[in-house]
């Protein structure tokens, strides 16, 4: 038995230009990403003196943990400073957050569910919000805290952090109610439950993903946010992190090592929580503005 | 006599929903607080002489004079140039980069929700750490951009980003750009989803090339997410205050100042708030008009149910 050989058709598919365009693009935008970072944790690693060095040393001769243990070292002055920023900065931004997210939760659902008269005109107020910069708002706020005497208090950021992280919540809360089906309450309140008891015992189950999500987005905001603490906060053992970073500036020398250390432990927290709720996040960043 | 039954009916709607309110009462109540107060004492500001030891008792009004002021100063019209500058091309960069990163993941390819991941860092980490990290690699005599140019041989020697009035404000809209077009990325991916494949096969099987189907298909279907994804980065950049701020102040010589820094400085630098109050104002028509393409580019996706 002799096999014939069939002769095939050469079919070479032609070269996808827009593909490899595509691929290269990706491979020059993760490096514009990731360079940056790099850096910073490549100097991080660094003594003082290697950091300052000319041509730079691309990775460090003697990489060194110390600028990290010097932060987070109770101990240590730095580290005793340091860590109190990091402990303001966990108390505001959780304490906006809880606030912002217990009031912003009933008002999304009845922005999602009923239809009260002035339900457009607010909820459109609530989104205009967001166009307004913090500068507006801070004046003012200024002269509010200071006439509450809460100026330099962290209670006044916990309050001002509302400005921003109250509309956020019911926008992107309302987002989510909208997605769950209403039948479900309907069911409830055919078999007896009052309004209230729906949306507590239905929709809150329900929703708890979307409340996580608007909880870490909010969490996030504030963990960063910088003009209202530049403003309204002026001793030392008050500071939130991003305005801490600037003590590391110095009259004479930058420690940019030490400065790219606490940039990166700054960093950390916030892209642990959205690697983890990554889904959410993007959903939540995207929702309203993408009909699914 | 005809008018009267109208009326009544808003407030008998509005008695009818009374359990309503309730749900919002507390937002409500907080968001008078925090912003309306705020917005109301600014625009009250805008028109008062106020003093440096801001006590209230010593504010005069002066009409329009604040206004007058900022908009006859030279420097309000170099700070609107730079602003313009700034806005403009963030927000063409991030959207057109963001674009050409979302149309790349839009197919599945090993490492995609990875290098997804990896893109959106810059996005959510602090703009305070963004910056400094930048600054650190522009630095004037130790920046790892100028070392490598030099060692490369593109330069004779570092480059001095941001100290010099024709680079700084380049310079700063790169690390904008750095930090923001994922944003843009997210959203047209999320766009790109809603693009029927159907189509895009069926046009292929016309004869549709990749551009065609780009700019026939795909582009059609991304117009609303790219009008909302467009106005989001444009507000967002005009109200950028924290890379200026915190790599250069809007120096050198006011070379990178943008309104909001401006205000700023105004505010609580020279203890202006008069003049910084009617500075915000016209910022606030400025995103009143941009605020009104905002809404009627969503209007018409808010469709809930009702409970009743």
């Amino acid at each position: 038995m002799t096999s014939i050989p069939v002769e095939r058709p050469v079919t070479r598919k032609p070269v996808d230009w827009w593909r490899w365009a595509g691929r290269l693009f990706l491979l020059l935008m993760l490096l514009f990403t990731v360079l940056p970072m790099l850096w910073m944790v490549i100097t991080s690693l660094k003594t003082q003196f290697a950091a300052f060095q000319y041509p730079p040393q691309w990775w460090p001769a003697a990489p060194t943990l110390d600028n990290y243990v010097r932060l987070l070292l109770p101990t240590s002055p730095t580290g005793q400073e340091f860590l109190q920023y990091m402990w303001n900065s966990i108390f505001v931004s959780s304490c906006s957050t809880i606030l912002g997210v217990v009031v912003a939760v009933p008002a999304a659902y009845a922005f999602s569910r009923f239809r009260f008269p002035g339900r457009q005109f607010l909820f459109f107020a609530v989104l205009l919000r967001n166009m307004f910069p913090a500068v507006i708002f801070l004046m003012p706020l200024f002269l509010l805290m200071r006439w509450l005497g809460l100026v330099n208090n962290l209670a006044s950021l916990i309050l001002t952090y509302l400005t921003f992280g109250l509309p956020l919540s019911i926008w992107l809360l309302k987002g989510f109610y909208d997605n769950i089906p209403i039948q479900l309450e309907q069911a409830a309140r055919i078999d007896g439950a009052t309004r209230f008891k729906a949306f507590l015992l239905i929709v809150m189950p329900l929703s708890s993903p979307g409340i996580i999500a608007t909880a870490i987005y909010s969490f996030i905001l504030a963990w960063n946010e910088y003009v209202f603490a530049l403003t309204l906060l002026n001793s030392k053992e008050k500071l939130t992190l991003p305005i801490g970073l600037q003590h590391f500036f110095t009259e004479y020398a930058t420690d940019w090592p030490g400065l790219m250390a606490a940039s990166f432990i700054m960093s950390v927290p916030v892209v642990v929580m959205f690697l983890i709720l990554q889904k959410y996040f993007v959903r939540a960043l995207t929702e309203g503005a993408v009909k699914h | 006599m005809a008018p009267v039954p109208r009326r009544a009916n808003v407030f008998v709607r509005i008695g009818q929903h009374w359990a309503d309110y309730l749900y919002i009462a507390p937002a409500l109540l907080v968001m008078l607080l925090v912003i309306a107060y705020p917005v109301w004492f600014t625009i009250q500001l805008s028109f008062e002489k106020t003093s440096p030891s801001l006590s209230m008792a010593e504010q005069t009004f002066t009409g329009f004079d604040n206004y007058l002021t900022i908009l006859r100063s030279q420097s309000f019209r170099d700070v609107t140039v730079n602003t313009i500058i700034w806005t403009v091309f963030s927000t063409l960069f991030s959207f057109l980069i963001g674009l050409g990163c979302a149309l790349s993941l839009n197919r599945a390819f090993l490492g995609r929700g990875v290098l997804r991941a990896i893109l959106l860092v810059p996005y959510v980490i602090s703009a305070v750490a963004a910056s400094y990290v930048w600054r650190w690699l522009y630095h004037s005599d130790f920046g790892v951009i100028g070392a490598f140019t030099t060692q490369m041989g593109w330069t004779k020697g570092p480059i001095n980003f941001l100290d010099n009035t024709t680079t700084v404000l380049p310079s700063l809209i790169l690390v904008n750009v750095w930090k923001e077009f994922s944003f843009a990325m997210i959203m047209l991916l999320a766009g790109l989803q809603t693009v029927p494949d159907q189509l895009l096969r069926a046009a292929q099987v016309d004869g549709a090339n990749t551009w065609d189907r780009f700019w026939h298909v795909t582009f059609p279907h991304l117009r609303g997410v790219t009008m909302v994804t467009v106005l989001l980065l444009l507000v967002g950049n005009l109200n950028s205050f924290i890379i200026p701020w915190v790599m250069t102040g809007g120096g050198p010589a006011g070379a990178s100042d943008i309104w909001i820094t401006s205000i700023y400085n105004i505010a609580f630098g020279r203890v202006r708030f008069g003049i910084a109050a009617a500075y915000s104002v016209i910022l606030f028509i400025v995103m009143m008009l941009l605020g009104y393409f905002y809404v009627r580019a969503l209007a018409g996706k808010d469709e809930g149910g009702v409970v009743e």
